[in-house]
C-alpha cells in the first residue's frame, strides 16, 4: 500500500528557561493511504509535537526542528518554504486540536471560521449563497444539528462535542488527504467520545482519508486504529497493528501500559471478593530536559540489564511488520 | 524559598540597577549634610540664578541658594513621602483587602463598593481639594497620597485572597480551627505579598511623582524645605532666564522614579509564581 | 445585553450618591471650610452677603440636613453660585467644559493611533530592537513628571525655538483671523498640552497592547488559524488582533479619568481655559461652591468614561453579546 506519509529520524528541540528539551528524538513513523495509524503514549512522550511538527507548527522562538525528514506522498515538507506549506497546510493535511472550546476563535461566528477555509482553499471562486450551501453541507457531513441556525452561531454558544464537529468540518472542508488528529476526544464527556470517534471512521472511508490519530487512550486505539506506534520519551519503542499490538505486545512499555488497563485486570477469583489494585508502571517519566543514557526506558524496566545502560537501542523488526526499540525484545 | 527569589534576583538586571540606584538614593538622603556643598536655605542674593559654574555646580536659584545643595536636600522629602504614603496605603489597602477577601458577604461588598467609589474620582484632584482645604506640609501629602491609594491595592489584594481561599491547605488550616485573624496573617497574606510588594515598589514612584507635582503647584512641601517639585515652581517662573532650574530637579525625579519602577517590574518577574515551575 | 447595560446603570446610581456624600464630606468638614467663612477673616464679605450665604447654604442646620439641601440642588446641576464672582457656577463650568473636552478626546485619539500600533508591533516582534527600545521608551514614560516635561518642552518649543506658544487656547488676535488661520492657531495652542496629556496614557497603553496581544498570540485559535493555512499577516491582523483590541478599547474609556486628573496640572500650565484650571483656582480661592461642582462634575465624567468602556466591551465581546 501506498505510503502516504512519512516522518523520518525527526529530532525537535524546546527551548525553555536556559534549558534544552528534547521533545523529539529520532521519531519515525509511517502512514499508509487509507489506514488510522494510532499513536500512544503518556502525556510528555513528544506525540503533540510530532504532530505539530508535521506542518512546522511550532513557533520558532519556541522550538526548532533539529533534524530528520517528512515525506508527504514522496515530497519533503521540512525544505519548503513558508509560502509552499501555507498551501499545504489546511488544503492538503488538515490538523485538529484536542480542545475544541479554546482552538475556535471566539469572535468569529462558525460559519464565518468555515467559510474562511473554503475561501482559501477551493480554488474556484464561491458566491456568498454558493458558500452557504457549501457550510450547511460540511455541517451536515459531520452530523451538526440544525446546521441553518448553528453555522450563525458564536463557539461559545455550543457543546463541546458540537464544537469539535465544527472543527472538523473547518479540517475536512477542502478535502485533504491526510488528517491528524491530536487526542480529539480527551477534552469531552465519554458519551459524546464514542460519537465523535464513530463519525472520523465514516468520514475517513466516505472521503478516502489518511489518519493519524493521537491519544493515550489504548481503548480509542482497539477502536479504530488499524496499526499503532507507541511512544515514550520522545521516540517511537514499538510499532505494529493493532491486534499484533493487543495479542503480542514486546516492548516492556507496551506491555506494561496494556497491563494497567482496569479493563485487562483479571476480575479477582477470591472467594472473599478482595479487590485488586490497579497495576501501574513503577516510576515516572523521565524529565525531557534531563535524559538518561541508554535505554530511557530502563530505570522503570522489569527486565532491564546492564547493556541496556550501554546504548540507546535501535528499532528492529522481530516479528513481520512488527518493530521494537528493545534489546530484550523477542 | 526566599533563596530562590534572592538568586533570581541577583539575576535580573533590572531589579538590581533600580535597586542599586535607590540604594545610593538613600545613601545620599542620609548623609546630605556631609556632602552637600552648601547650607540648602542659605540665601545668597548676591549670586541669584546664576547659571552652572565651579562653584554652583548646578547654578542657583531665585534667592541665590546653591541648586545641587536644595537637590541633595530634596532626595530626603521624596524618598520619606514615598515610603509613608506607600506605607500607610498598604497597610489600609492590604487590611481591608484581607477582610473583604477572606470573609466576603456584605462585607465584601461594602468594601468594593467603597473602593468603586473611590476610584471614581479624578484622584488628583481630591488630593488637591484635601490638601488645599487642610495645610499644606509635608505630612497631609503623605497622608493624603496613602489614603487615596489604597483602592487600587485593596482589589488586588482581594483577588489574591479569593483565589488563595479555595486552595486545599486553606481549607485544612480552616478544619483545624484556626482562629480567623490566624487565618488571614499568618497563612493569607504570605501568598499575597509578592504581589503587593511590586505594587508597593511601583507606587513609591508614583507617590514621589504626586508628591513632587503637588509641590510645584504649591500645595505640596513649603519652601524654605527643598522639594525637588517645589524647585520647579521657581523653574516656571524664571524658565526664560534659568534653564537648569527647570531641568536638575525634574531629573531627578525621573531618575528616582525610574529605578523605582525598574526596580518593580523587576520585583515582578521575579516574584512571578509561574516561573516557580522551572 | 441590553439587561447588561441597564444594571451597570443602576450600578451608577449608588456610586453617584457616594461621590457627592465624599466631595461634600471633604469640603464641608475640612478646617477652612464654608462653615468657618462666615465665622472668620473675610471683610471683603459684608453682612448682607453672610446672611443670604447663611441661609443658601442652611449653614445653621445639621451636616446631614445640609448635604440633602445641596444634593436635591444638585441633581438638577444647580451648584450654586461662586464665591468669587457670584456667577452661577454651573454656567462657568459649562463655559470651560467644551476645551477640556477638546483637550481629551484629541489625548484619547492620540493615544488610541500611537500607542496601538507601537504595542502590537512589539508584541509581534518580540524581543526584537523595536520591541526591546519601546520598552526603554515606556519605562521613561511611566517616569517622567509630566509638568516637568511640559516646562522642558515649552523651553524648548515656545522660548527656545519659538515655534509653538506656550500659553492658552488662542492668540490674542484670534477674532481677526480668517478661517484657516483661526484653525492653524488652535493647533498651533494644542500641540504641546495634547502631547503632555497624552504621554503617560501612551506608555501606559502601548504596554498593555503589547502584554494584551502577547496573550492572544499565545492562544490556541491562533495555532488553528495556522493550521488551517492563514498566511501569517492575516493571522495577525484579523484572528489575533480582533481578539487583543477588546481589552485595550475598553481600557481607553477608563482612561478618561487619568486625563480629567490631569487636566489639572497641565491646564494650568499652559493657562489652558478649562474645567480644570477652573477648579485649581477655585481651591487656591477657596471658592467652595465650584469646587464642589467641579468635583462632581469631573467624578460623573469619569463614571461615563467607565460607562462607555463597560458598554463598549459588550458590544465588542461576543462572549458577552451573546449570552
Amino acid at each position: 500500500m501506498e505510503k502516504v506519509l512519512e516522518v523520518r529520524n525527526l529530532s525537535v528541540e524546546y527551548y525553555k528557561g536556559g534549558k534544552v528539551i528534547h521533545a523529539l528524538r529520532d521519531a519515525s513513523i509511517t502512514l499508509k493511504r487509507n489506514e488510522v495509524l494510532g499513536i500512544v503514549g503518556e502525556s510528555g512522550c513528544g506525540k503533540s509535537t510530532l504532530a505539530l511538527s508535521i506542518l512546522k507548527l511550532i513557533p520558532e522562538r519556541e522550538g526548532k526542528i533539529v533534524s530528520g525528514e517528512i515525506l508527504f506522498k514522496g515530497e519533503e515538507l521540512l525544505s519548503l518554504s513558508e509560502e509552499k506549506l501555507v498551501q499545504i497546510r489546511g488544503d492538503r493535511i488538515s490538523i485538529i486540536f484536542q480542545d475544541p472550546f479554546t482552538s475556535l476563535n471566539p469572535v468569529f461566528r462558525i460559519g464565518n471560521q468555515i467559510a474562511e477555509s473554503l475561501a482559501l482553499h477551493r480554488k474556484d471562486n464561491l458566491s456568498t449563497s454558493q458558500m452557504e450551501k457549501e457550510i450547511i453541507e460540511l455541517l451536515e457531513l459531520v452530523k451538526m444539528p440544525k446546521p441553518k441556525d448553528t453555522m450563525w452561531s458564536y463557539p461559545h454558544q455550543l457543546s463541546g462535542g458540537m464544537q469539535q464537529r465544527v472543527m472538523i468540518a473547518i479540517a475536512l472542508s477542502s478535502r485533504p488527504e491526510i488528517l491528524i488528529a491530536d487526542e480529539p476526544t480527551t477534552a469531552l464527556d465519554v458519551t459524546i467520545q464514542k460519537e465523535i470517534l464513530d463519525l472520523l471512521t465514516e468520514l475517513k472511508k466516505k472521503l478516502g482519508l489518511s489518519v493519524v490519530l493521537i491519544t493515550h487512550d489504548f481503548g480509542i486505539v482497539a477502536q479504530i486504529c488499524q496499526r499503532v506506534s507507541v511512544m515514550y520519551a520522545g521516540s517511537i519503542v514499538e510499532e505494529a497493528s493493532t491486534s499484533e499490538i493487543f495479542q503480542n505486545p514486546l516492548h516492556p512499555y507496551t506491555k506494561g501500559l496494556l497491563e494497567s488497563l482496569p479493563s485487562r485486570q483479571e476480575p479477582s477469583g477470591s472467594p472473599r471478593g478482595e479487590k485488586r489494585r490497579l497495576k501501574a508502571i513503577p516510576g515516572q517519566v523521565p524529565d525531557p530536559s534531563n535524559l538518561p543514557s541508554g535505554c530511557k526506558f530502563y530505570p522503570r524496566c522489569p527486565i532491564g540489564i546492564e547493556d541496556c545502560k550501554r546504548a540507546e537501542p535501535i528499532v528492529e523488526e522481530i516479528v513481520k511488520n512488527h518493530w521494537v526499540r528493545c534489546i530484550r525484545a523477542g | 524559598m526566599w533563596k530562590i527569589f534572592w538568586r533570581r534576583f541577583i539575576r535580573n538586571k533590572l531589579a538590581l540597577f533600580g535597586a542599586l540606584i535607590i540604594l545610593s538614593l538613600a545613601l545620599v538622603a542620609i548623609i546630605a549634610p556631609h556632602i552637600a556643598p552648601f547650607d540648602p536655605n542659605q540665601q545668597d542674593i548676591l549670586h541669584r540664578l546664576e547659571p552652572p559654574s565651579y562653584r554652583h555646580p548646578l547654578g542657583t536659584d531665585d534667592l541665590g541658594r546653591d541648586l545641587l545643595s536644595r537637590i541633595i536636600y530634596g532626595t530626603r522629602v521624596s524618598l520619606l513621602v514615598g515610603f509613608v504614603a506607600v506605607g500607610i496605603a498598604i497597610i489600609v489597602g492590604s487590611l481591608l483587602g484581607l477582610l473583604s477577601g477572606y470573609f466576603g458577604g456584605w462585607l465584601d461588598t461594602l468594601i468594593m463598593r467603597f473602593v468603586d467609589i473611590m476610584l471614581c474620582f479624578p484622584t488628583f484632584f481630591l488630593i488637591l481639594m484635601v490638601i488645599a482645604f487642610l495645610e499644606p506640609n509635608i505630612w497631609n501629602v503623605m497622608a493624603v497620597i496613602g489614603l487615596t491609594g489604597w483602592p487600587g491595592l485593596t482589589r488586588l489584594v482581594r483577588g489574591e485572597c479569593l483565589s488563595v481561599r479555595e486552595r486545599e491547605f486553606v481549607q485544612a488550616a480552616k478544619a483545624l480551627g484556626l482562629s480567623n485573624i490566624r487565618m488571614m496573617f499568618v497563612h493569607l497574606l504570605p501568598n499575597v505579598m509578592a504581589p503587593i510588594l511590586v505594587t508597593a515598589t511601583l507606587g513609591i514612584g508614583g507617590a514621589i511623582l504626586t508628591e513632587s507635582a503637588l509641590s510645584f503647584l504649591g500645595l505640596g512641601v513649603q519652601p524654605p524645605t527643598s522639594s525637588w517639585g517645589n524647585i520647579l515652581t521657581a523653574g516656571k517662573d524664571y524658565i526664560t532666564l534659568a534653564w537648569w532650574l527647570s531641568l536638575y530637579p525634574g531629573l531627578a525625579i525621573l531618575i528616582t522614579v525610574l529605578a523605582y519602577n525598574l526596580l518593580g517590574e523587576g520585583l515582578r518577574d521575579v516574584l512571578d509564581p509561574r516561573m516557580m515551575l522551572e | 445585553m441590553l439587561v447588561y447595560i441597564v444594571r451597570r446603570l443602576l450600578f451608577m446610581i449608588p456610586l453617584l450618591l457616594g461621590i457627592t456624600i465624599i466631595t461634600f464630606v471633604v469640603v464641608h468638614l475640612s478646617p477652612g471650610g464654608p462653615a468657618d467663612m462666615l465665622t472668620g477673616l473675610s471683610p471683603k464679605v459684608g453682612a448682607e452677603a453672610k446672611a443670604r450665604l447663611h441661609s443658601l447654604y442652611g449653614l445653621d442646620k445639621p451636616i446631614h440636613v445640609q448635604y440633602w439641601l445641596w444634593l436635591s440642588r444638585i441633581v438638577r446641576f444647580d451648584f450654586g453660585e461662586s464665591f468669587k464672582d457670584g456667577r452661577l457656577v454651573i454656567i462657568k463650568i459649562l463655559e470651560r467644559l467644551p476645551a477640556t473636552l477638546l483637550l481629551n478626546i484629541l489625548s484619547l485619539l492620540l493615544i488610541f493611533f500611537i500607542a496601538l500600533p507601537i504595542g502590537i508591533v512589539s508584541a509581534v516582534r518580540q524581543d526584537s530592537f523595536f520591541d526591546k527600545g519601546m520598552t526603554i521608551f515606556v519605562f521613561l514614560g511611566f517616569s517622567v513628571p509630566a509638568f516637568w516635561l511640559a516646562l522642558l518642552l515649552m523651553l524648548l518649543f515656545g522660548v527656545v525655538l519659538g515655534w509653538l506658544p506656550i500659553s492658552g487656547m488662542h492668540s490674542v488676535s484670534f477674532p481677526e483671523f480668517p478661517f484657516w488661520a483661526k484653525l492653524w492657531d488652535m493647533i498651533k495652542h494644542l500641540i504641546l498640552p495634547v502631547f503632555i496629556s497624552a504621554f503617560g496614557g501612551l506608555a501606559y497603553l502601548s504596554r498593555y497592547s503589547r502584554a494584551s496581544m502577547l496573550e492572544v498570540l499565545h492562544q490556541d485559535y491562533i495555532r488553528t488559524a495556522r493550521a488551517k493555512g492563514v498566511p501569517e499577516k492575516k493571522v495577525i491582523y484579523k484572528h489575533a488582533l480582533r481578539n487583543a483590541l477588546i481589552p485595550i478599547v475598553t481600557l481607553l474609556g477608563l482612561s478618561l479619568p487619568g486625563l480629567i486628573g490631569g487636566g489639572f496640572i497641565f491646564e494650568t500650565i499652559f493657562a489652558w481655559p478649562g474645567m480644570g484650571r477652573l477648579g485649581y483656582q477655585a481651591i487656591m480661592s477657596r471658592d467652595y461652591p465650584v469646587v464642589m461642582g467641579v468635583g462632581v462634575i469631573a467624578a460623573l465624567l469619569t463614571l461615563l468614561g467607565n460607562l462607555i468602556a463597560d458598554i463598549t466591551y459588550a458590544f465588542v465581546d461576543p462572549r458577552i453579546r451573546y449570552r
